[in-house]
């Protein structure tokens, strides 16, 4: 496979070498492009400002770094404050809740949360609470969504979440979870576990995130379960810098093969390790990456074919670097996550019902 | 830490700008100084008395002030006891 | 070099080929399209416009396609996208030139954050400068199209670019875009300017772009300290009225009127309070053209 800037680009930044970069002569017109199309901008640019060469880029480049960060900056804000309203609603009925992804991230400023942009807030309930949390979302401004009654039974039957919440007035997407991992797929998921390990929020009781493994854990089954790969070097970038920071730092290698194991997730801890490992040179020991080989459970496809497919995928969908395939790739992934999802009688009609939709140029989730 | 909202007075008027929501606010400049007031951390009988010494206004008047406005700068998000 | 300087075959081949290289205020765009319409809109609307090297950096990069597959011959769509990434649903191809304006206008205006942008007409006139910012209806396009014909200098018809930098409204002279009955009342106006294709039945009605007349957008200066503020609302049958308007509430409209407002946040707030407090803010009404231009005479020059 050809190089492709964007991520030599992130390879450097994890090796530390961006220093090194000889900012009047690197192609930047290129990294704007490609870092734009992945939705990693705002990212790059923060490298960029933290490895102190900013100021040297020319002055056209550099301004789109310079709104990148302002939009990072903005979506914080913005992030923060959906946080702070839902914590007033949901305190209010003493519902306890675990912000998920980007707004966990952003909350807690960890090392994903850099230059991270996403439009949808994610938060997790337990079970039990599911009901009156979506009860006193509505009527505190978070309007049910519209789905037809086939896309409503869809959510409620078969996934983790219900079907997505949107603020009367700002428009905001709010995901409501009660687990991390659809039950069609994983019945008997211990989502307590989840709950047991969460690090409680500073000065706010009730609001929690999850622990540093379980992130990365979730993070994980979101990107390779999910099969939405529009974002997938975005996800995988912030698989490769909680691992950095939460796993190499501390040395915590075997309590994620633990944890993993603890969850039932080592199949999607795996392909983590080994994909972060082999586009982003994260550093996994070698002997890790065997044992998180071994213990990963069963496959749905021959490693050759997941290859192929995956490492397509995480090239950005841009006409400078774009492969071959990559297209058929993405959408390949979208049938296999529903595969993992559904047993085969539900998942048949499911897809077909889906085309038929595509081909009518509706829109379905 | 820098102030959460920011005012800007114009004659009788002011513009007020929460940083946490990013909404902006047009208020009648008393309303914005009893505003300014609270984020201070002046409130009940202090902010009262206050108000009756700047301005020509009641013991009652200032009272139902205070109290409606504290209400609704509560509803908009412009104080909260979290984070004053 | 200018897009006016090139002949008709070179710039069908820039355009279908590694792209059409060009300024626009201050930005930089290369546009990729094989549709023909797109072509006779650029040469047509875009005459002034610089073209750029190959080796001049690039803003947006930009191609408006026709949509491929079957549905071509049903039903032919052009698409807009910005580096691969699609703002907009297809629209039908014969609104294919709207398709260039709309998409143009969303990548500077999702992107370009070094300024404030706020929805509105920028004109000026011996170094006065008049923000003329435009909820639909209030005539906004059909005023600015009028005065750039009177001796005003367009600096925008669609966005004021407000300068973090420097506080300066930036110009970016782009067609002015008239819909529906003002298409002919400028027409009736004048019959010095250069039109683009009439576009019917888009989501904001029928469509033609006006060329900006060459004394309108060639001199300097690029950047300028607004003096005036004015909200022109468009109201048949009425009197003309100015009523000067309030700073808080001046600062108010702004902000509703800027794309940005959101992404800029505390600094945006900052930007509005120093620009408001440096004009004289007015709210005006106008039964029609010749009244209008009137009114902005008198606010420009004496006291109302």
């Amino acid at each position: 496979m050809k190089p492709v800037l964007l991520i030599e680009f992130l390879r450097s930044c994890g090796a530390g070498e961006l220093t090194k970069t000889e900012a009047q002569r690197y192609p930047w017109e290129l990294l704007i492009r490609q870092s734009r199309r992945a939705n990693l901008i705002s990212r790059v640019a923060l490298f960029l400002q933290e490895a102190g060469i900013l100021d040297d880029i020319p002055a056209q480049p550099r301004q789109h770094f310079l709104n990148a960060l302002r939009i990072a900056k903005a979506n914080a804000r913005a992030t923060n404050w959906e946080v702070r309203d839902l914590y007033r609603i949901l305190r209010g009925q003493n519902i306890d809740f675990i912000l998920l992804k980007g707004s966990a991230y952003i909350w807690s400023e960890n090392s994903a949360s850099k230059g991270r942009l996403f439009s949808d807030v994610d938060i997790m309930v337990r079970e039990s609470s599911l009901e009156d949390a979506e009860r006193v979302l509505v009527h505190s401004g978070w309007m049910g969504s519209t789905l037809n009654g086939y896309d409503q039974r869809y959510y409620r039957q078969w996934m983790h979440e219900i079907p997505p919440l949107q603020h009367l007035k700002r428009q905001t997407t709010l995901d409501l979870h009660h687990s991390i991992i659809p039950p069609v797929s994983y019945p008997d998921f211990p989502a307590e576990k989840l709950w047991q390990q969460a690090i409680p929020a500073e000065d706010m009781p009730g609001l929690f995130m999850l622990s540093h493994i379980d992130m990365i854990l979730h993070s994980a089954v979101h990107l390779f379960h999910e099969g939405e790969f529009d974002q997938g070097l975005r996800d995988l970038s912030d698989l490769d810098l909680m691992i950095r920071e939460y796993i190499l730092d501390g040395d915590l290698w075997e309590g994620l093969l633990l944890r993993a194991a603890e969850l039932g997730l080592e199949l999607p801890l795996y392909y983590a390790l080994n994909y972060t490992q082999r586009v982003l040179a994260t550093p996994v020991p070698e002997q890790i990456l065997q044992k998180a080989a071994r213990q990963r459970g069963r496959r749905h496809l021959p490693d050759g074919l997941l290859d192929l497919l995956f490492l397509a995928a995480f090239v950005p969908d841009h006409e400078t670097c774009r492969v071959r395939g990559g297209k058929v790739a993405r959408f390949l992934l979208f049938i296999r996550s529903h595969w993992i999802k559904m047993p085969w009688h539900l998942l048949f009609p499911h897809l077909v019902r889906k085309g038929w939709l595509r081909l009518r140029g509706e829109n379905s989730h | 830490m820098p102030s959460l909202l920011a005012f800007q007075f114009w004659d009788d008027e002011c513009v007020v700008y929460n940083r946490l929501s990013g909404d902006t606010h047009l208020l009648p400049a008393l309303h914005a100084e009893i505003l300014q007031l609270i984020t201070e951390g002046i409130r009940g009988d202090n902010l009262i008395a206050r108000l009756i010494a700047e301005h020509a206004i009641s013991h009652d008047e200032a009272t139902e002030l205070t109290s409606s406005l504290y209400k609704s700068y509560k509803s908009l998000g412009l104080v909260d006891s979290s984070w004053n | 070099m200018l897009i006016s300087d090139l002949d008709c075959n070179t710039l069908k081949t820039h355009l279908s080929g590694q792209g059409l290289r060009f300024r626009t205020g201050p930005f930089s765009v290369s546009l990729r399209a094989t549709i023909p319409a797109i072509a006779r809109h650029i040469a047509k609307l875009y005459p002034h416009s610089e073209t750029l090297d190959n080796d001049a950096f690039i803003d947006f990069h930009i191609t408006t396609h026709q949509v491929a597959g079957l549905r071509r011959w049903l039903k032919p769509q052009v698409v807009f996208s910005f580096d691969g990434y699609k703002p907009f649903k297809p629209l039908p191809l014969a609104q294919a030139a709207a398709a260039f304006e709309w998409g143009l206008n969303w990548c500077i205006a999702s992107s370009s954050h070094q300024y404030l942008i706020i929805h509105s007409a920028v004109v000026e006139k011996d170094g006065q400068a008049v923000i003329l910012p435009g909820s639909p209806g209030s005539g906004k396009s059909t005023l600015c199209a009028a005065l750039i014909h009177r001796g005003w200098r367009l600096f925008s018809d669609e966005m004021a670019l407000l300068s973090a930098a420097d506080g300066m409204i930036h110009s970016v002279p782009r067609p002015v875009s008239l819909k529906n009955q003002s298409i002919e009342i400028i027409k009736a106006f004048t019959q010095e300017p250069v039109w683009g294709e009439r576009i019917e039945g888009t989501t904001k009605g029928d469509i033609e772009h006006m060329c900006a007349p060459d004394s309108s957008v060639r001199q300097p200066p690029t950047a300028i300290h607004a003096k005036y503020l004015v909200f022109p609302h468009y109201q048949s049958g009425c009197l003309t009225e100015i009523t000067p308007l309030s700073k808080g509430r001046a600062s108010m409209n702004l902000i509703e009127n800027a794309f940005n407002f959101n992404i800029l946040g505390h600094q945006g707030f900052e930007m509005v309070s120093d620009l408001v407090d440096s004009l004289e803010c007015y709210d005006f009404t106008y039964p029609d053209l010749k009244q209008a231009l009137d009114g902005i005479e008198q606010i420009t020059s004496a006291k109302p």
